[in-house]
């Protein structure tokens, strides 16, 4: 599966310095369909709360980006927008979008597959992805 | 559901935290020299200390593909986002206390529109 070494590979190439810096803690889940990259994200701007978003990389994930969700922090098998920052907390991160929540960053599924449909995620990054993602979950 | 650690190897990198890597001197070396942590490759150079901040900051760009995006990124030592790329980098040196050599990252700005 061609897509899913992609995926791995880009996993791979995320630089430590940042995961180190941010404490993201990333940890990978194969499914059937799909990779899924989870990493811990602490928000400055939100005392220091920790949320975990999940990636899932599918077939498509070239021209449909990388398909966004939270979890719980202490259960990465519960997902959905219970486990999102409550909507208009965190720039960029519409919990309250219809038909599903989703975040206004380049590289995400919700970008590229709901909110921006004309710009395609070619040349977008995950290591630029999260660290933009850290930025607004930082910014006060 | 089974999580696991990672199973991959991160790319190694420098130094894991932003900070100054010498001691502070009395005044601003000439030569100062500069790290930058970017999300591609690192830059690693020496520079002179007349120079603007602004060279680093190109030279840096252009390992992330950033050419023409100057907008998009910052130029930030510890948690101090480096704004007037015109000073000098004796100049901030001089601020900040850096010794003979220094790292910096270079940090995408959240594109939200």
């Amino acid at each position: 599966m061609e897509w899913a070494k992609a995926a791995l590979d880009e996993i791979d190439e995320l630089r430590r310095h940042w995961v180190v810096r941010h404490g993201w803690s990333p940890s990978v889940h194969k499914t059937d369909d799909a990779i899924e990259l989870f990493v811990r994200i602490t928000s400055r701007r939100l005392a220091n709360r920790i949320y975990v978003i999940k990636l899932a990389y599918g077939p498509e994930w070239r021209e449909a980006g990388r398909r966004e969700d939270f979890v719980d922090p202490d259960d990465y098998a519960k997902a959905g927008r219970d486990h999102w920052p409550v909507h208009g907390t965190v720039r960029a991160v519409l919990t309250n979008n219809n038909p599903g929540p989703a975040i206004c960053l380049k590289g995400t599924f919700g970008y590229h597959s709901m909110l921006h449909t004309t710009e395609r995620p070619a040349g977008t990054s995950l290591g630029r992805l999260l660290l933009e993602l850290q930025g607004v979950f930082d910014e006060t | 559901m089974i999580i696991s650690e990672t199973p991959f190897q991160l790319r190694p990198a420098g130094p894991s935290t932003s900070k100054e890597l010498a001691m502070p001197s009395s005044g601003p070396p000439n030569q100062v020299e500069i790290t930058v942590i970017t999300t591609a490759d690192d830059l690693h150079d020496t520079f002179n200390s007349h120079q603007p901040l602004r060279v680093v900051f190109e030279r840096a760009l252009t390992l992330v593909g950033g050419h023409g995006q100057e907008d998009q990124f910052s130029l930030v030592f510890g948690n101090e986002t480096l704004t007037d790329l015109q000073r000098t980098i004796g100049d901030y040196a001089q601020q900040f206390g850096w010794g003979s050599s220094v790292e910096f990252e270079l940090v995408p700005k959240p594109v939200v529109v």
